[in-house]
């Protein structure tokens, strides 16, 4: 697939005069007033610069040491990059993104997991005045196993709107071999006006096909957050479990919080739930910090850390760990 | 081989008799700027009225016909009757009722409920109302209830005209325009201030006309401290063409006031169901609604609250069950605004023979709603790989003071659940066909008794075994 073919590219150019492209479209429409079904993409094609692809394979049988890309200091305003990840059948790879730039990049991934091989992605990203577009298409064989786990935080500028960080993902899973496994760990902070949107769709086709999905995040000040999370048991899916939960902390006096967990099924003998809490600290938690002489104010903050921190627990690796905290330091100021 | 159990379409030999149809007018087919003026003549309408509803028609003719939702191709308003007056006027006794429209409505058991257990009973007869009556001691508490076209010319049209379609604008959607421009039928209830009506009113709504529509428009008012529990009811037998019922529901549930709407639809499977239904409530008022959707070919139903006072609340209990050629998108919305604010929504679908299920939802709260709760839980059910079911719910949250929590569940029969019952001596069939029962308690149980016999009895759910 080519980066092109992903976006629909809209005829008209906006205010801006730039390209609007139509992007993280669910794949079941709801009513259009709650402004979901899709989003809007404000980009510069014309002056937009490839940064080339990688393609990452791993050969059948091997199991490979982590494989990190780091973009810091992308020159160009716009910018696009592709990874295609090739896993071979027993293959075993885990390839990390960290993307810690000030200009605005798109990231596209094409990413096939043959059979019983692994692969697992890490995709850190964290905005300050610029736009991160992040589109993940991945198909697994027989009793493949995915996993994606996704940091995105924002520095924030609560002064000026017009300094929003923006962060699209859209993720596409397809369980196309029976057994085949996907497990997507989600943590995230946006302040300021920063403008998160995440649309993910996993679709169940092969029999005993498992997923399971965790989107935590916190929003402070006038953030504003779309989550869309589609769990798709396509007919022949039987024995398929799917499962997605959000827990979103608001902190802010003005954020805005949508979250549409969709699940379509056209396959009797499945079993899909999904769970979403959303509101701010609760009573019980709150005491819990106060009763340690820690204020409301310090509580969210150790909260919100919390919302990304936990990833590091899924991460088996220093280096990316210390990324993590870094980046918590760098947007929160604070240990 | 899997042992597999099959479940019976709903038995609608009841609701699929047809009438001979004997009308007094008949509507020429199809939406065009004349036939709304002769409809306006026809029913003797204020000017106000006849200027709605030729701006209804623009606003229909502007409006595009939603694409997130089941298609209705199959819907072609050139060929519908947006108007047909049955052969008789409106009575108060059902002696007066003519003999075959009686008849209907007593093999729908509407004059034995309403002596065994009704406060008042409005039935519509295609467009037109055809009987309606209020127990002497609910009129005596002040209770008004009555039909909308007496209630738009008589002492309460100032009333009406307030009220009438600034809950649910033209503007809302296609089908709420449409619903603007051909309206006919339909109840006004006003409950005064701190009147408890003990006992329910029901209105049921008939559709007998082959290619025809039905646009009942029903308007209820609970003043402050109220109470009121109204009742629907619809049905219609089946043709080989398209049916179109596009009514309207607005309530307006005062200070402290409530409000409980009982829905049970049964519309004949070549139905399309496009009703808008909608709520506003005041400071400390309530709203309750309770929703069985069985019939219609397409069904396009959620019932909105606006939770405009502080302390309010809303609950929805609905299921859906769409079998062969059935496609329900069913659900409920919420808008919360007012303080502290309160929504529960709690729905079961269950889809089978290749019928297709869908509950939408969406739970928006305002940034002035503070402390606001609400609570969503959908679980769906299906019977067979043939259908579909989908749940898409939404929610809209603009203040962090807010506590809300949503839960969803898809899946087919346990079979520890079956084996559990089988070890208590049931047959399979038996275990299937309890636990499908009991997956719908949640509106039976909702319901007076003599309608939750009723709702069991649509959905008689024959379950037989078999072997391969």
């Amino acid at each position: 697939m080519t980066n092109t073919d992903r976006n629909i590219i809209k005829g008209e150019k906006n205010a801006d005069a730039k390209d609007v492209l139509n992007i993280n479209a669910m794949p079941a429409k709801t009513w259009y007033w709650l402004g979901v079904n899709s989003s809007d993409l404000s980009w510069n094609n014309s002056d937009e610069t490839s940064l080339g692809e990688n393609i990452i394979t791993a050969e059948a049988g091997r199991k490979y040491p982590d494989v990190i890309f780091s973009f810091k200091d992308v020159a160009t305003l716009y910018n696009n990059k592709k990874f295609t990840i090739n896993a071979a059948d027993d293959s075993e790879v885990c390839v990390i993104v960290n993307l810690n730039t000030i200009n605005n990049i798109k990231v596209y991934y094409d990413i096939k997991v043959g059979k019983n091989a692994k692969v697992k992605l890490i995709e850190l990203c964290k905005v300050d005045e610029n736009t991160f577009y992040s589109d993940i298409n991945t198909s697994c064989e027989e009793a493949a196993k995915f996993e994606l786990i996704h940091m995105f935080a924002g520095k924030g500028n609560e002064a000026d709107k017009s300094k929003m960080g923006e962060i699209y993902s859209n993720v596409k899973v397809d369980l196309v071999g029976d057994k085949s496994d996907f497990t997507y760990n989600m943590g995230y902070l946006a302040q300021g006006y920063d403008n998160f949107d995440y649309n993910i769709a996993v679709n169940h086709i092969g029999k005993k096909t498992n997923c399971d999905i965790k989107a935590n995040g916190a929003l402070k000040e006038n953030a504003h957050k779309v989550f869309r999370g589609t769990i798709d048991f396509k007919t022949g899916s039987s024995d398929s479990v799917g499962a997605e939960t959000e827990t979103v902390l608001m902190l802010g006096e003005e954020v805005v919080n949508k979250t549409v967990p969709v699940i379509l099924c056209s396959e009797e003998n499945v079993s899909g739930t999904h769970g979403a809490s959303i509101g701010e600290l609760d009573e019980e938690t709150l005491f819990y910090f106060e009763s340690r002489g820690i204020d409301k104010e310090k509580a969210e903050n150790i909260m919100a850390r919390a919302s990304i921190e936990r990833l590091t627990g899924l991460i088996d690796n220093e280096k990316v760990n210390d990324i993590i905290e870094k980046t918590l330091q760098d947007v929160l100021g604070e240990e | 081989m899997e042992e597999k159990t099959y479940v019976d379409d709903i038995d609608r030999s009841i609701y699929d008799i047809k009438d001979v149809e004997d009308d007094d007018f008949r509507m020429q087919e199809g939406l065009t700027e004349e036939i709304i003026k002769k409809l306006s003549d026809e029913k003797d309408d204020p000017e106000w009225m006849r200027e709605f509803r030729l701006e209804s028609l623009k606003i229909y003719n502007e409006l595009k016909v939603p694409d997130w939702g089941p298609s209705i191709e199959g819907l072609d308003m050139d060929h519908i009757a947006t108007y047909v007056r049955p052969k008789s006027n409106m009575e108060n006794t059902w002696e007066n009722v003519p003999q075959d429209i009686k008849e209907t409505f007593e093999r729908l058991g509407i004059p034995q409920a309403e002596r065994k257990s009704l406060a008042g009973v409005g039935a519509q007869y295609d467009s037109e109302l055809v009987y309606h009556n209020v127990k002497d001691e609910v009129a005596e508490q002040g209770v008004i209830y009555t039909d909308m076209e007496s209630a738009m010319k008589g002492e309460y049209a100032d009333m009406v005209k307030e009220y009438f379609m600034k809950l649910v604008t033209p503007r809302d959607h296609k089908f709420a325009a449409l619903h603007g421009a051909v309206w006919s039928g339909g109840s006004f209830v006003y409950v005064p201030k701190n009147t408890d009506v003990s006992i329910p009113l029901q209105s049921y709504f008939r559709l007998n006309a082959k290619g025809a529509g039905q646009f009942e428009h029903t308007l209820i008012i609970v003043d402050e401290g109220a109470n009121l529990h109204f009742i629907e009811g619809c049905s219609a037998p089946k043709y080989n063409v398209a049916n179109l019922h596009a009514g309207c529901v607005e309530l307006y549930v005062k200070k402290n006031a409530k409000l409980r709407y009982s829905t049970i639809e049964n519309w004949s499977k070549n139905m399309y169901n496009l009703n808008t239904k909608r709520a506003v409530v005041e400071e400390g008022g309530a709203v309750e609604w309770v929703s069985g959707s069985f019939g219609s070919h397409v069904g396009y139903l959620y019932p909105m609250s606006v939770l405009k006072g502080d302390n309010s609340r809303m609950e929805f209990t609905g299921v859906t069950f769409a079998g062969n050629g059935q496609n329900l998108d069913t659900g409920a919305k919420v808008v919360h605004i007012g303080k502290n604010t309160s929504s529960y929504m709690n729905t079961r679908s269950i889809s089978k023979s290749g019928g297709i299920s869908t509950f939408r939802s969406s739970v928006v709260v305002q940034k002035s709603a503070t402390g606001a709760k609400s609570a969503v839980s959908c679980e769906s059910l299906m019977l067979d790989s043939d259908s579909r079911s989908d749940t898409i719910p939404a929610m809209d949250i603009r203040t962090k003071d807010a506590n809300i929590g949503h839960e969803a569940k898809i899946g087919s029969i346990s079979d520890d659940a079956v084996f559990y019952l089988m070890s208590r001596g049931m047959s399979e069939e038996d275990a299937r066909a309890l636990i499908v029962s009991g997956f719908a308690d949640n509106v039976s149980k909702e319901l007076p008794l003599e309608y939750a016999v009723e709702m069991n009895n649509l959905i008689r759910l024959e379950m037989k075994g078999s072997i391969g």
